[in-house]
């Protein structure tokens, strides 16, 4: 008979197979954890079968496997996954699969396709640096439809999972996911840096600052007698801005309000022409702070549009959060800290009064105007404004 | 491709929740009852297959003689990791096969329901040799699930011209019950069955599985008989018990699936008519069930996520249509699964789906089917009866 033909008797064996249901078993995974610092800490589930099929577990051959046949071979059956599975740092130094620094080295558990040995392991990296790379081929050599499903699970929880395949057998570790101190540092900066270089919002919190050392009586300027007074003024004026926008960053920046970008830019260059005109034209002569309320709170949609694009970490929002906003509050300070001693000293010079208030005004409208129209009608001067 | 792009986010999504690992205490505890029996004589041949090919990984025959075997066993009991292990056998000649290897390949495709991998593997072979029966009989099964029956009966027929024509008479058999001419399917394979002991076993078991499913097409009296000789020749066959426990539900008989699958856990197809059943009886059994159905659907489903395959489409859709899901759910597992494979068990889950989510539109593509191929059934015919009039 030749090969062709008893292939070909032999297989009709296999006819209805294709009409079979779904299917059936699931077939075989095995369920990787990565965790912890360095991504250091693996927790391996291998299902018994599969086990059995590569080093026979049973050894009294009674179709079970029982605790007492698994746990006399942990030795074994650890050496022969730990030789499937190559980890390297970024070095590309070889790391080791070692005994785990808590919990058992062999535990079992339950899926639900069945038993599956728990095996734990540290992962030792040369010179304790932290895991970049992982090879993985068990039970390739056996069954080449195996595949490990790997997890990686952060400080803020699980990250993902990926499939680890025959075809696929080379896995990268994406850079470990920013802790929560990290994340306030980083975002703290962004926050600081975002303050300077975002001139509206120097412009709006110095236009409603330039008259805090003055005081208005019968229609004209005077300066302040009392530092205490100015400082009280600069202190309500830097803390209503402060609460409004950290009110309008937090409710966008969690979900909860979404305006469309264009109209927050515009707004924000009204509120800029808006806090330099009350200067010029005081409507609200005293108690500016509730004005700076009032325009803080568009400001702060603008900043969650910054955090919008800069991407906030889902593993650390509320860190990067708190600290984008130290870093908006940080960068206001030191504008505050530069300004008042500079503005107390001139405050009774009639350069003050004419050449800043009034001119510094003039041109801040003049400036903020030429933005709102640019947002809002999205044209291009070319004044590089 | 690079692996990153396999990076899925599941956020808990599928992730199944498992039970603590734990340290047993007692050595004797069972953690596993492995899936071959003591002192079976199959499983015996198989390790001597295995131990052949073990010592001479490069011999072709050996290797062919274990893959088929694992192939085989694999499809009785609805079991992927056999597949795996026929192609690691194969291995040495996976990449530029033989022909033998070749159609082992698509058998492999096919059972992960990769058809169009499978219909190239089997065409390249019939290129090269139009005679090679197990590659026009793939072919054949494989445009049966697809739901061309027409096409079917074109590859049956050229099988007369094949090295091996014994497959000719029961294939055009199975295409001619899709394809509306359900009585002579029946006709013929009944002849064919009054000698049994005469066919190769696999050829008269798979003979008595379409015959039995054809009788039940067109609900003859004669049913039962025939799936009870199809049960004495293919004992144990996954499919075939689906189909039979299928059969029985509908005729309110829970008791019995019950006992015939109580011990078939391990297949989600028939932990499925299972669960089914034990819920219909309300046995305390029933909670446990389905909550190891609704576990094995979390993890196929987290794979799936993950980039595997969908092949519990056809099951979920039916699990949430008999315990009370999302219709609208339901619907889209059946229409995808739909998009797959077209046998008259895929189209009777579409028209459910479609009447329970509502939407009698969506049972278009099943009703085109079934006028298309003049399919004769009569539970197509009554779930197609049952649905409402469609304003047009």
């Amino acid at each position: 008979m030749n090969a062709l033909l008893r292939t070909a008797l032999l297989l009709i064996a296999l006819l209805p197979a294709a009409s079979l249901p779904a299917h059936a078993h699931k077939p075989s995974d095995a369920y990787l954890t990565l965790s912890g610092a360095g991504y250091a800490a693996l927790r391996w589930d291998i299902a018994l079968r599969d086990i059995d099929y590569a080093l026979g577990l049973d050894a009294n051959d009674d179709g079970a496997i029982d605790w007492g046949e698994l746990r006399a071979r942990a030795g074994d059956l650890r050496a022969w996954a730990a030789a499937r599975l190559e980890v390297r740092a970024a070095s590309d130094a070889v790391c080791t699969l070692a005994a785990p620094a808590g919990g058992p080295e062999l535990a079992v558990e339950q899926h639900s396709d069945g038993g599956y040995a728990v095996l734990n392991y540290a992962i030792v990296c040369p010179g304790g640096v932290a895991v970049q790379r992982l090879d993985y081929r068990l039970l390739f050599d056996l069954d080449p439809t195996h595949r490990g499903l790997l997890r990686l699970v952060g400080a803020g929880g699980a990250q993902g999972s990926v499939v680890l395949s025959a075809a696929h057998a080379l896995y990268e570790l994406p850079a470990a996911p920013p802790g929560a101190l990290a994340a306030l540092v980083e975002y703290w900066r962004e926050g600081v840096w975002h303050i300077w270089a975002g001139f509206d919002h120097i412009l709006f919190l110095t236009a409603l600052l330039l008259p805090a050392v003055l005081r208005r009586e019968h229609g004209r300027w005077h300066a302040t007698g009392r530092f205490r007074d100015a400082f009280v003024e600069v202190a309500g004026i830097v803390t209503a801005f402060t609460l409004a926008h950290s009110l309008t960053l937090a409710l966008a920046a969690l979900g909860f309000v979404n305006p469309p970008s264009r109209l927050v830019e515009s707004a924000i260059a009204a509120t800029v022409v808006i806090a330099a005109l009350n200067n010029l034209y005081p409507l609200v002569p005293t108690r500016r702070w509730t004005l700076a309320f009032a325009l803080g709170l568009i400001h702060g949609f603008g900043f969650a549009g910054v955090l919008g694009d800069l991407g906030l970490p889902q593993t650390a929002l509320l860190p990067a959060l708190a600290g984008f906003n130290l870093g908006v509050e940080t960068g206001q300070l030191v504008i505050v800290c530069a300004f008042l001693p500079l503005a107390w000293g001139l405050r009774t010079t009639s350069l003050y009064r004419r050449a800043i208030l009034a001119g510094g005004s003039v041109a801040v409208v003049a400036i903020a105007s030429v933005w709102l129209l640019q947002r809002s009608l999205n044209l291009d001067f070319g004044l590089g404004l | 491709m690079s692996s990153a792009l396999l990076l899925v986010a599941l956020l808990g999504i599928g992730t199944p929740a498992h039970a603590e690992p734990r340290v047993p205490a007692d050595p004797a505890e069972v953690l596993e009852r492995l899936p071959r029996r003591a002192g079976d004589p199959a499983e015996r041949e198989l390790a001597r297959l295995r131990a052949a090919v073990s010592a001479q990984p490069d011999d072709l025959d050996a290797a062919l003689a274990y893959a088929q075997a694992e192939i085989a066993r694999g499809r009785a009991d609805a079991d992927p990791r056999r597949y795996g292990y026929a192609q690691a056998a194969l291995r040495p000649w996976w990449q530029d096969p033989p022909p033998e290897v070749r159609v082992l390949r698509a058998t492999l495709a096919q059972n992960r329901h990769d058809f169009e991998a499978a219909l190239a593997d089997l065409d390249a072979v019939l290129a090269q040799a139009p005679r090679n029966a197990q590659a026009r009989l793939s072919k054949a099964v494989i445009e049966m699930v697809r739901g061309e029956p027409d096409r079917a009966a074109d590859s049956c027929a050229a099988l007369v011209r094949s090295v091996d024509r014994r497959a000719a008479l029961p294939c055009s058999a199975a295409a001619a019950a899709l394809a509306g001419r359900a009585p002579e399917a029946v006709r013929v394979l009944a002849a064919l069955l009054e000698r049994p002991q005469a066919l190769d076993p696999a050829l008269a078991a798979w003979s008595a599985t379409v015959l039995a499913e054809a009788a039940a097409q067109l609900d003859l009296p004669q049913t039962e008989a025939y799936f009870g000789q199809a049960l004495a020749l293919a004992p144990g066959d996954a499919y075939l018990l689906g189909a039979w426990t299928d059969w029985l539900l509908e005729r309110g008989r829970a008791g019995e699936v019950v006992g015939l699958l109580a011990t078939r856990t391990a297949v989600d197809a028939l932990l499925l008519r299972l669960a089914l059943a034990e819920r219909r009886l309300g046995l305390p059994a029933a909670g446990a069930h389905a909550a190891l159905l609704e576990a094995r659907f979390a993890e196929a489903e987290a794979e799936a996520e993950a980039g595997g395959e969908r092949l519990h489409d056809a099951l979920r859709a039916r699990w949430l249509l008999a315990t009370g899901g999302d219709p609208a759910q339901a619907l889209a597992l059946a229409e995808r699964n739909w998009e797959r494979q077209r046998e008259p068990a895929d189209a009777r889950i579409l028209l459910a789906a479609a009447q329970a989510a509502a939407r009698p539109a969506a049972a278009r593509p099943a009703l085109d089917w079934m006028q298309r191929t003049g399919i004769q059934d009569v539970r197509l015919s009554a779930l197609a009866a049952a649905l409402p009039e469609r304003r047009s």
